[in-house]
């Protein structure tokens, strides 16, 4: 199967970005105003277009790139690399919902401990130390220190 | 002058001082930590500041910023992984010196006193230049400061990132996420998608965290598992000498500092170029005049101090733009934007008029950074250089809470504002991952909202007679068609290069 290169991906994003923009999410989400000089559309429409334009240029370009220079592409996931982001945005979702019902010194120790871990092999005093320690001096800087009270 | 004493004063009171002073410390230990670098340093220290003065506030992300420049340094130094990118061509002379000719503490002190000579250098010469700037930058009207906005961000777009489309991609991402929110004082709602979070725009602190520092703290946590072992411990000469910097030796680089200061100047002047393009610009010239080139890569004192110079001064001068036009020039500029606004301040040439006093201070407390960068680096180096040390495992996951608590606090969105920080987190690791400008997308953000309030201004005076009225404003014209002649330069420039690489590729494929 061939690769995708990277700029066909980053342009085809563009393009359908611009075109989502310019024919659903502004008429729908961008409230028309007539006492402004300048209607409120126009620069979310100037952008849209130009993620056209740009994602158009990037497809073209990627299409007439000569095979070394698509060789010499850098960037992508390693392997398990996504996976590991996917986990990481989930653990932190989790927190917001765990910020929601729990205290921060519940929610916080579980997020070190959990990042801790995903970070590779850890010695179990290492982890509830670090995980113990970090979140109450973070706790007393925010509400003793700084006034501010959180979740 | 009474505001500039004012300023002096206001500068030098206890808390303003303490403030800069552990700004100055908290970016180097920050800098110090592969991986993480002042733009972050400031990003996360945004929150922790809103509770104090202005100036003590304004004073500790100064000390940040400066404190993070050297810090960079000393990874590089003792690791060869630069902890800022500007950092990577300090490596280049400064590790060989630590490791192979066993001086990592002369390797550090060189890249201190550098680092303190060219920020000093580009703080005289903000001071000398904002000011007169700034009263021609008043008497500016929308027209000319639209035209201004609109040169900057196509040459961010353009010299940032890798790729001028890329670039320009990022930069239109940035204008859009700046114009979520309300319009025209509430009269109407853009991109709200009915979330009342929403309403006000999207949180800076927010966006600047998720985009900045999540994605490096979360590439650290995932990516482990793979990471190499530390490097092994730098052995440390015995002789005194090799611990220090004499005077002698110091002087004899004064020429590869002048010019590394200027040229730093120079390019931080210009919005766009950051400190990375001035350090390997200053690193070429000072080989290229050298009688010696060859020492160059191998622990040369002239490339520490050429590069250490020149990326420093960058800090100051990137300030120019921003106080003098309201433009930032890079990451740091636009965070400090970002600071600006949340303590009140519009920063632009009016910041003279309205608040010269904190602008004089701000100048005193960045002479005060340096004079901090100098003593802490000196007297803690060690201390510093043990920040390296510390654990990835311990470091990264507190970082990250770090962030979470920043963001929190310093939105009234509340936990919104979290989910905000993680959506932007995953953008910004697939920006970095796929080769996306964060730069571009930054000053975009942060500017999109000024681009917007300019143009409509000009547009309500072109609006009866758009091409008459267009001619009395000579300075937007020259500003519009330089910006055409400098796109069309940089176009034909990539497209010789392209027809080259697809000659040498047909080449290749014939034999």
């Amino acid at each position: 199967m061939p690769q995708i290169r990277h700029d066909t991906l980053g342009g085809a994003l563009g393009v359908a970005l611009g075109t989502c923009l310019l024919f659903w999410i502004i008429p729908r989400w961008v409230e028309p105003d007539a006492d402004l000089r300048l209607p409120v559309r126009l620069l979310p429409q100037v952008v849209a277009a130009g993620f056209v334009i740009c994602g158009a240029a990037m497809l073209i370009r990627d299409a007439l790139a000569s095979r070394r220079e698509s060789e010499q592409a850098t960037g992508g996931f390693a392997q398990g690399e996504f996976r590991g982001l996917a986990l990481m945005i989930l653990v932190l979702l989790a927190a917001i919902l765990g910020f929601q019902t729990l205290h921060f010194l519940v929610v916080a120790p579980a997020i070190v401990a959990v990042s801790m871990w995903m970070y590779g092999p850890v010695r179990p005093v290492s982890l509830v130390l670090t995980s113990a320690v970090g979140p109450v001096l973070i706790w007393v800087l925010s509400t003793h220190v700084l006034g501010r009270v959180l979740p | 002058m009474e505001s500039v004493l004012a300023g002096i004063a206001a500068a030098f009171t206890f808390w303003t001082a303490l403030s800069v002073v552990t700004g100055v410390a908290l970016g180097i230990a920050i800098g110090a930590i592969p991986g993480l670098n002042a733009p972050m340093a400031i990003a996360i220290a945004v929150p922790l500041t809103m509770t104090m003065d202005p100036l003590a506030a304004l004073g500790m992300l100064v000390g940040v910023m400066k404190g993070g420049g050297f810090g960079g340094a000393i990874s590089a130094t003792l690791l060869n992984t630069p902890g800022e990118p500007s950092a990577v061509a300090t490596a280049l002379d400064a590790h060989p010196l630590a490791r192979h000719k066993k001086q990592p503490r002369k390797a550090m002190k060189l890249a201190l006193y550098s680092s303190v000579v060219g920020d000093t250098c580009s703080d005289i010469a903000l001071f000398l230049v904002a000011a007169p700037l700034a009263a021609i930058a008043i008497g500016m009207g929308r027209v000319e400061q639209t035209s201004i906005l609109l040169a900057s961000f196509t040459i961010i777009a353009l010299l940032s990132g890798r790729s001028l489309l890329r670039g320009l991609i990022a930069t239109l991402f940035g204008v859009l996420c700046a114009l979520v929110g309300t319009i025209g004082g509430g009269l109407a709602e853009r991109f709200t998608f009915d979330i009342v979070a929403l309403t006000d725009g999207l949180p800076l602190a927010a966006v600047a965290i998720g985009i900045l520092a999540v994605p490096e703290v979360m590439e650290q946590i995932i990516n482990g598992r793979t990471r190499p072992p530390d490097a092994p411990v730098i052995e440390e000469s015995a002789n005194p000498e090799d611990r220090r910097v004499s005077l002698r030796e110091f002087w004899l680089l004064r020429w590869v500092l002048a010019r590394g200061a200027a040229l730093g100047t120079f390019i931080g002047a210009l919005p766009g170029l950051g400190s990375s393009v001035a350090a390997f610009l200053s690193y070429g010239v000072t080989m290229r005049a050298s009688k010696t080139p060859e020492r160059f890569g191998k622990g040369a004192h002239e490339g520490i101090a050429a590069t250490e110079s020149a990326n420093s001064t960058v800090n100051g001068a990137n300030l120019i733009p921003l106080l003098t036009l309201g433009i930032p020039g890079n990451v740091t500029a636009a965070l400090l934007v970002g600071a600006f606004i949340i303590h009140g301040i519009e920063p632009g040439p009016r910041v003279f008029l309205y608040d010269a006093v904190l602008i004089y201070g701000l100048f005193t407390t960045m002479m005060l950074a340096n004079l901090s960068t100098f003593l802490l680096g000196n007297v803690g180096l060690r201390i510093f250089a043990r920040v390296i040390q510390v654990r990835g495992q311990i470091l990264y996951p507190t970082v990250l809470l770090l962030c979470i608590v920043g963001v929190y606090m310093s939105s009234s969105a509340g936990l919104a504002a979290i989910y905000i920080m993680i959506v932007f987190a995953a953008i910004g690791y697939l920006m970095r991952k796929f080769d996306y400008s964060v730069v571009c997308f930054i000053i975009g953000f942060v500017l999109g909202d000024t681009f917007e309030h300019n143009l409509r201004g000009a547009v309500t005076i072109l609006y009866r007679d758009p091409l008459g009225r267009v001619l009395e404003h000579p300075f937007a014209i020259i500003m519009v068609c330089a910006t055409l002649v400098f796109v069309a330069f940089i176009l034909i420039g990539q497209a010789r290069t392209g027809r080259k690489a697809l000659a040498e590729t047909s080449l290749e494929s014939k034999t």
